[in-house]
This record gives C-alpha cells, structure tokens and sequence, in this order.
C-alpha cells in the first residue's frame, strides 16, 4: 500500500513534467528532446534562488525556477528554434535541433556549474500517516501542487482563447491559421508554459531526490515519454493518465522485480502500446507528422 | 615505439574504427533517413556479445558478474557480435518500422537508447553495471609485443574499414541503394509505385546494424573493454554531426566528416592541457564544439560538405515529351 503513495507521489511530478511536454508537442508538432534540460534548468535556477545567493525558501524557490525556466524557454525558442524551423521545414531537422540542444545544454551546464552533486536547502521532512499511506509533508505539498497546476492548465485549455488556440493548433495549423489564429505568439508562449511546468517539476524532483547534478532531467526523461506515448502524445489528458500509470506501476513493480530492472515496465509498456495502440490511450492528435 | 608514435597509431587506428561505425549510422540515417538515436545501443550490443563470448565464465559469487562466457576465440566472437547485432536491430527495426510514424518512430528510438542504457548500468547480474566487460583482448595480443599489438590493430582496423566502405558503396549505387534514398525522399511516392517501405527500412536498419556491431566488436577488443562510459547518450550525436558536416548519404563523405570532426575536436583535446582543477571542462566544451558545427552546418550548408551526387538516370529511362501537332 506504501507503494501505492509513493507511486502517486512520482505520479504528481511525472505528470506535472509529462504535461509540460505534451502541450509544446500539440502546438509546435515536434519532438523537444531537451526537455529533460528544461528540468535541470529549474533545478539550478531555484538553487540560485534558495542556496547562493539569494537564500530564500524553497517555495519562492521553486516558483523562481519555473518563472526562470519559462523565460529561458522563450527566449530559446524566439532566437533559435523558431527561426531554425522556418529556415529548414522538415520534421527531422526539428528532431536533430533538440536532440543536439540537449546535449549541448548538459555540457553547458557543467562548464557553469561543475559536475559535482548540488543540494538544494530545505528543512526537515515530517512523515504523516493518511490513512493506509505514508507521506511526508513534501510529498502530500508536491500532490497539492500537482492538484492545482492540473486545474490550472484544465481552466486554460478551455476557459480562455488561448487555451483554445493550443487546442485548435493542435488539430491543424493551416485551419487555425485561417481563423486568424496568430500561431507564431501561441507558439511562443506554448514554449513559455511548458518551459514553465518543466522548471517546477525539475525543481521537485531536486527535493526528491536530495541531490543532483547536471544529468537530473536527462534521467527523468524516459519515464515522461513513457508517460506521454501510453497516453497519446499531444493530449493533455493522456499525458496525466500516463503519469499515474507509470509513476504507480513502477513503484509497485520494484516491489516484485530488482530496481534496476525497473525501467523494464516502461519498456513494456512502450512495446505494448506500440504493437497495440500506436496512437496511445487517448488517441494521437489528427495533425500529421510533417506539418510544422 | 615512442609516445608520439604511439599516439599517431591509435590515432589512427580510432580514426579507422570510428569510420566504421558513420558507415553504419549514413546508411541508415544518411541513405534512408531513419533517425536512428539508438544507434550506439546497437554497438554497446556488439561489443557486449563480442564481450561475454571472448570471456571465461564470471566465477560463481564473484563480484564481476556477466551472462556468456564462451571462451570463444577472437574471429568467433566478434561473428557473434554482429549477429547479436543484427537480431537486436531487426527485433527493434521491425517492430518500431510496422506501426509507427516518422516522430514516434524518433521518439521510440530515443527511449530505448535511454531505457537499455538504464538498464545496463543499474542491473549488475546482467552485464556487471558500470564496470562492464573488461579484459577483452584482440587476436594474437598474447604473442605480439604491445608495440606490435598496436600496429597489427591498425592494420587490421584499416582493413576493415576498407573493406566496409567497399561493401556500402556497392550497396549505394546500386538498385538497392536507390531504393534507399527512395524511402528518404519520398515513402508515399514509393509505395505508390509498389515498393515495400517495411522491408527496405528494415533492411537498411540491418545493414546499420550489422556494422554498428562490427565496430563495436572491434572496438571493444582494441580497448580491452566495453563500460556503459562508452555508450552514453552524446555518443550518436557525434557521429550524426560527423554525417551531416561531411556530407549526408555519401559514404565517402561520412568518412571525411568522421575524420574532421571526431579527429579533430576529440583528439584535438590531447594536446591541451588540463584546465585548471576542472577535468570536466574540456569534455564539455568538446560536446559544444560538436554540437555548434552541427548546427552551423544545418543552418547553411545541411548536404554537408561531400554533397551527394544528382542521381543521373540512363538515357532510355527519360521520357521525351511529345512536341504538339498543329
């Protein structure tokens, strides 16, 4: 049962991540590789905020790291990606762009910040038993977190135009653009919210897991596409349906078989879904593969 | 043997392996335009089965713990490499080419580069984690003396890579090889004409493959080991910017973007003293460098250097258009 909580904690931050990235790829179309470097930005942006030199607490902290890593992606996709985009259409310079972007971002990190193992300063963690499970207080602040960042995103999709120009860029870019749809400005800040979310979870999963180093996202992010092809890439909802189910069925699943076979699940998942339902659980979105 | 000279050939005898395994990555990236990511899993694969085939038994309750141990000799075990190779190529290639499009396809690829690589590390019984296979050796290293060692490789590397060339090259301009780039250009457009996508992918993923298993089991041997240090992520990007500067599709061009890049700014290192206490920097700024000329040659010159030839078609095949009578 105490599996059961912890995966519904790494569910929280999964789906938070999962989320992020689910949302760019409905807009823009193409795979960000370097997600998982969005991650450790936030990570290092919120240890400049909480540990040197500016020592705030870690909530400011992490909301400074999310902030940080949202602007960082902004400014990334203005001056580099959207312009490579236009220059060179064809899905796999996107792909080839952020694949490179991530290695050459963790390579930027360690000549700024060095390779040694960073820790984030919090202060003590409380366990509390709710009902059959046990948390500790950062664990059930990383659910209610989760919780409101879900609503939030929920409420943006569909309560404002934004929201429902993400969701129409999603379904065909040409048919948004003749609506009048200003698709550079949504993809710019689709960018910034996805950066945004990335930050936050990378951020958490500092605390989680004590201490990181410049490889943080990197690690995460085979459990986030796992998460968001079970569930079906570019679907807001599947990205968090996917993210319960690995964060759970991995916890669970170590229970059984060595930890380091862990990602074995993921393995099955992706296998089982590729033979099964390429498209995911909840469906692929409709715009086809080249169109970026 | 001195330092230098020692240092010209292992230079040279990286320069020729490295050769070998761009091969592999152009025919299936550069020829058929699969982005393969997982490209260096599948020479972790062959150098691992070379590996635990070359290798005696781990000792039962031992802390070096390892499936195999064959106790093959060189020639046998590095066969076996790439036949491990290719059966992990074809059991990934043919799943992932059945059902899936160009962007999940990229992103399948990525995971299981990143998943077996997890696994691997973490999961010491299977192949002892982050220690790897060591104590590997090459043919006769026992009766040649370490100079001779070095140079006999050197040879036997160049033979191989020759030899690999040759064999893509043919494979290149011929049919199949049209094929290929057929599949790359335009998979819709060669359906409709009867082609099937599913075999020529697979078979170009096996030919990679088959290759990548090939350098791996030749790598692994001259090293003496093979540690998941040598498999990380950035290593396929190396070689994909060794394709994309040097000139995509072109087996030749691969090679002179091996040569430029992966000689020139890896090796370029070795002459430059450690910076200061951070031996981490110059490994990073290594990776920058790759990275940046893979961008810079993306943004203005994305053929590569070696651009590919126009295909030139025999002159029964053009179709003369018919002049209008009045």
């Amino acid at each position: 049962m105490n599996a059961l909580g912890f995966g519904l904690v790494d569910a929280s931050i999964l789906a938070i991540a999962a989320l992020g990235f689910t949302l760019q790829f409905g807009v823009t179309n193409y795979v960000n590789f370097a997600y998982g470097a969005f991650l450790t930005f936030g990570a290092y942006m919120a240890l400049a905020a909480n540990v040197e030199p500016f020592h705030l607490s870690i909530w400011p902290a992490m909301l400074i790291g999310g902030v940080c890593t949202a602007i960082f992606g902004l400014l990334l996709n203005q001056f580099f990606l959207a312009p490579f985009v236009a220059r060179r259409r064809g899905l796999i310079f996107a792909l080839i762009v952020t694949f490179t972007l991530s290695l050459m971002l963790g390579d930027i990190y360690i000549i700024i910040w060095g390779s040694d193992f960073k820790e984030l300063d919090y202060s003590g963690t409380v366990a509390h038993e709710v009902g059959p499970f046990l948390w500790s207080n950062y664990d059930i602040a990383f659910m209610f977190i989760t919780g409101v960042v879900l609503l939030a995103v929920h409420l943006l999709l569909t309560r404002t135009s934004l929201g429902r120009s993400m969701r129409a860029m999603g379904d065909d870019l040409n048919l948004a653009r003749v609506c009048g749809i200003r698709t550079e400005a949504v993809v710019a800040a689709t960018w910034g919210i996805s950066a945004f979310l990335a930050g936050v979870a990378g951020v958490m999963l500092a605390i989680e897991q004590r201490t990181f180093t410049t490889t943080l996202g990197d690690n995460f992010l085979f459990l986030i596409l796992g998460s968001v092809i079970l569930g079906g890439i570019g679907r807001p909802a599947g990205a968090v349906i996917g993210a319960v189910v690995i964060g759970v069925a991995v916890q669970i699943g170590v229970l059984f078989i060595p930890s380091g076979l862990a990602p074995v699940l993921v393995f099955v998942a992706l296998i089982g879904v590729m033979l099964l339902r390429p498209q995911g659980l909840m469906g692929a979105t409709p715009r086809p593969p080249g169109q970026l | 043997m001195n330092a230098l000279e020692f240092l010209v050939v292992s230079l040279g005898t990286f320069a020729a392996l490295n050769g070998i395994l761009v091969l592999g990555l152009n025919l299936q990236f550069g020829s058929t335009g699969i982005l393969n990511l997982s490209y260096f899993t599948t020479v972790a694969v062959g150098a691992y089965a070379t590996g635990v085939a070359e290798l005696p038994p781990a000792p039962h309750g031992g802390l070096v713990q390892y499936v195999g141990g064959f106790n093959w000799p060189f020639p046998m075990a590095v066969a076996f490499g790439v036949v491990i190779a290719c059966c992990f190529t074809f059991v990934l290639g043919g799943l992932a080419f059945l059902r899936l499009r160009e962007d999940y396809l990229g992103l399948t690829l990525f995971s299981v580069q990143a998943g077996v690589l997890l696994i691997v590390t973490d999961y010491s019984p299977f192949l002892d984690g982050p220690r790897g296979v060591q104590g590997l050796s090459g043919p006769f290293q026992d009766q040649l003396s370490p100079t001779g060692f070095e140079v006999m490789y050197l040879g036997l590397s160049l033979v191989f890579v020759v030899a690999t060339y040759v064999v893509i090259r043919n494979l290149d301009i011929a049919p199949l090889g049209r094929l290929f780039r057929a599949i790359r250009e335009d998979e819709v457009a060669a359906a409709a004409v009867g082609k099937n996508s599913w075999r020529v992918k697979t078979t170009a993923f096996l030919f990679g493959g088959a290759t990548a298993g090939l350098g791996g089991a030749l790598v692994a041997t001259y090293t003496g080991g093979w540690d998941p240090g040598a498999w990380q992520t950035p290593e396929t990007l190396i070689l994909l910017s060794a394709i994309v500067v040097g000139g995509r599709g072109r087996p030749l061009g691969a090679l002179l973007g091996s040569v430029l890049l992966i000689e020139g700014i890896n090796e370029a290192g070795l002459f430059i003293p450690t910076l200061g206490d951070r031996p981490d920097l110059l490994p990073a700024l290594q990776g920058v460098a790759t990275a940046l000329a893979l961008f810079a040659f993306l943004w203005w010159r994305p053929q590569g250097l070696l651009a590919e030839r126009p295909e030139r078609l025999p002159k029964a095949a053009v179709v003369r258009t018919v002049q209008p009578t009045r």
